[in-house]
């Protein structure tokens, strides 16, 4: 009999123990959040989701990130940014710059080291960078893919080849897929999907917004926003999910009347989205409506979204996700968390 | 017989000093003042007597503080922060005063939008205004005592509605609040809501709890400029309105401190004194003046463009027995009972 009541014991305490494990798991997504930092685009920070970690992560600045990328299983972060190239003084406390975008790489596993210009000025128009698993750095500069293998990456000066020029000018938002072979983007055509290797294009649909799109972790599904229309007039912008392939079926993972998402990144497990949720201001007038602004993650497979980075005062344009956790340097913390110093 | 009466020599002796040194010590802390200056010259938050002598900086975070908020009792001390730099918003951010170097925790990080004024009772209890954007007002919250260190605190909504600036009572169970409408006390517990006057703002409490201070403003009209008051009422008798001083300017800080005395309001007149580009160079004179014989006195005269904010560190004069004020607090309610545009 006691052993029966034991087993009943040891079960119960199985499945409460393994109900509040999935909640707190399904709370937020682990790991960390890189993201240039909203109201200073010359640094790159790192937080936890919440946002009560974030802190400075890389040493270097830049004059103006534009966008970022994170490596998938890799150590590197690629920025398009602009850098100060000349320093004028022109009259007493004023100063001409003359700045200039490249791309540059960073080490994660070195945050200290100096960021490395892997373009060193030879491109007039950077549109996009991104990074594959294995490292090969896709850019497109002046109308033309061009590809910086990952064993020329660490060159003092990388080779760069170009793999195609392009026809369609009106190319925006791109995204590399994590293994490389895939690049995304909206254009007049909607939202298309070029074949690296084969160079074919496919059409996921025509109906995405000029907005930031996302390959999913394994790249079988795309997230973008999509325009929500009722008798020919715009509602809001939904997220949308969608298989990679042509004319796939479309899924509206988020929609609310007059908001407008926009997809950031997906998490490295592929279970959540980080999107922006933003509404016209004019339109915020009161703190429920002021709490449904700014950064959210949603289950890719549908429900609660959840606000991330709440200790960040501005809405956070670039991010991505990062399954590490770096160790906190109070120092470098723009607000000392005192719960955590008391912690530690 | 000599010896003895040598060392009952030195012991008076040195009963005499402590005597004294206690006495002068009390006095340093009376007059000791929290402060942020408004020159170059003096960054971040510094501490230092009210002529602005012995001032030595505590420390220098990336805000501009737009009001002082000191626990009685010293430990905590509250300020409304607008940030500046790489910092965004106006947020509620507490110091502790033992140890300055902790830093400062950061209350709403920017949950709430934009806070307009905050206060922390001698329970260590915080009350903040806030407004949506800046532009639409959302209530009046508190953060319970027990919620200050955790990472993110959580606030409880106590007023629905229009509240600018916001002062606790000293004994930490009602708050004063004003909007366009007047001045309004609320109680934490109940969440009643009662009007105490039709005009004025920023109202502050006494330390004894039977006064509240506030300014007045009267706009500009058939070619009178506009000119501001400082004013204060008994809670006896609130319907009587105390005029201290008329400035003659209608450019005067919201910063308004009562002395720990309950004696003497202190305020804070402001002069643009140039631009730099568009944005205008501010000049601070500070004034102490008197509610019973309506002298002023100038304050922070050695501190170069004066002081923009401040708060006296110590509040050394016993508070009054809590069941005056809350006797004071019923018969207001009675006075003005369903009044006030916002209850």
């Amino acid at each position: 009999m006691n052993n029966l009541l034991q087993t009943c014991g040891r079960i119960s305490f199985f499945f409460i123990s393994l109900f509040y494990l999935l909640t707190v798991v399904n709370a937020l997504p682990p790991g960390e959040i890189i993201f240039v930092h909203p109201s200073n685009a010359k640094e790159i920070w790192i937080s936890n989701a919440e946002g009560t970690t974030a802190r400075k992560f890389f040493r270097s600045t830049f004059h103006e990130i534009k966008s970022m990328e994170v490596q998938s299983d890799g150590e590197y972060v690629l920025v398009l940014a602009s850098h100060i190239i000349r320093k004028e003084q022109i009259a007493q406390n004023i100063q001409r710059l003359t700045v200039r975008d490249d791309v540059f790489i960073l080490d994660r596993k070195n945050p200290d080291r100096s960021a490395r210009n892997i373009t060193q000025g030879k491109y007039d128009t950077l549109i996009y960078a991104g990074i594959s698993e294995d490292g090969d750095v896709i850019f497109l500069a002046d109308r033309s893919l061009h590809l910086i293998d990952s064993h020329e990456v660490n060159r003092r000066i990388p080779k760069v080849e170009l793999i195609l020029e392009l026809d369609e000018h009106s190319m925006e938002y791109i995204e590399l897929s994590p293994r490389g072979n895939y690049l995304a983007y909206v254009s007049r055509k909607g939202l298309c999907v070029l074949d690296i290797n084969t160079k074919d294009i496919f059409q996921i649909t025509q109906n995405a917004r000029y907005l930031p799109i996302a390959f999913s972790p394994d790249a079988s599904q795309i997230a973008f926003s999509m325009d929500i229309r009722k008798d020919g007039e715009r509602q809001g912008i939904a997220i949308a999910i969608a298989p990679v392939q042509p004319n796939p079926e479309v899924e509206i993972l988020q929609f609310r009347e007059k908001y407008s998402y926009w997809v950031q990144a997906w998490s490295p497990d592929g279970k959540y989205i980080a999107y922006i949720s933003y509404l016209n201001p004019k339109l915020v007038d009161n703190i429920e409506l002021f709490r449904s602004i700014r950064n959210f993650v949603i289950p890719a497979s549908g429900g609660e979204p959840e606000p991330i980075l709440i200790t960040i005062k501005e809405t956070v344009d670039f991010l991505a996700w990062e399954d590490r956790t770096y160790t906190v340097e109070p120092d470098n913390s723009l607000v000392t968390t005192w719960g955590k110093l008391k912690q530690k | 017989m000599k010896h003895i009466l040598d060392n009952q020599l030195k012991y008076s002796g040195l009963c005499i000093v402590l005597v004294f040194s206690l006495f002068i010590a009390n006095i340093v802390h009376t007059e000791e003042v929290i402060f942020q200056a408004s020159s170059g010259k003096y960054k971040g938050i510094w501490k230092g007597d009210i002529d602005g002598n012995n001032a030595h900086s505590l420390i220098e975070p990336p805000i501009i503080v737009s009001r002082f908020s000191v626990q009685k009792g010293n430990q905590y001390v509250l300020c409304v922060g607008v940030g500046k730099g790489i910092e965004d918003g106006v947020d509620v951010y507490l110091f502790d005063s033992k140890n300055w170097g902790k830093g400062r925790k950061d209350l709403t990080y920017g949950r709430f939008s934009r806070v307009s004024d905050a206060a922390i009772s001698p329970q260590g209890d915080v009350i903040f205004s806030n407004k949506i954007f800046g532009q639409f007002p959302d209530g009046i919250y508190l953060i319970p005592n027990d919620e200050i260190h955790e990472t993110l605190p959580k606030a409880e909504k106590l007023y629905d509605g229009p509240a600018n600036y916001v002062d606790w009572s000293p004994n930490g169970r009602e708050v004063v609040f004003s909007n366009d409408d007047g001045i309004f006390m609320l109680d934490v517990i109940t969440k009643q809501v009662a009007q105490i006057l039709g005009t004025g703002y920023r109202p502050i409490f006494a330390p004894d709890g039977n006064k509240l201070a506030f300014l007045l403003s009267t706009p500009a009209q058939n070619n009178r400029k506009s000119y501001r008051e400082v004013a204060y009422i008994s809670l006896d008798a609130p319907k009587e309105v105390n005029i201290l001083r008329k400035t003659k300017t209608d450019l005067i800080s919201f910063d308004l401190i009562w002395t720990p005395d309950s004696k003497s309001i202190a305020y804070t007149l402001v002069e643009i004194k140039g631009f730099v580009l568009f944005f205008p160079i501010l000049e601070y004179t500070n004034f102490l003046v008197s509610i019973e014989n309506q002298r002023t006195k100038r304050i922070f005269e050695s501190i170069e463009g004066g002081v923009e904010s401040f708060e006296w560190t110590q509040v050394s004069y016993p508070v009054e027995p809590e069941s005056r004020l809350t006797t004071t607090w019923g018969q207001v309610k009675r006075e003005t009972e369903n009044g006030g545009s916002n209850e």
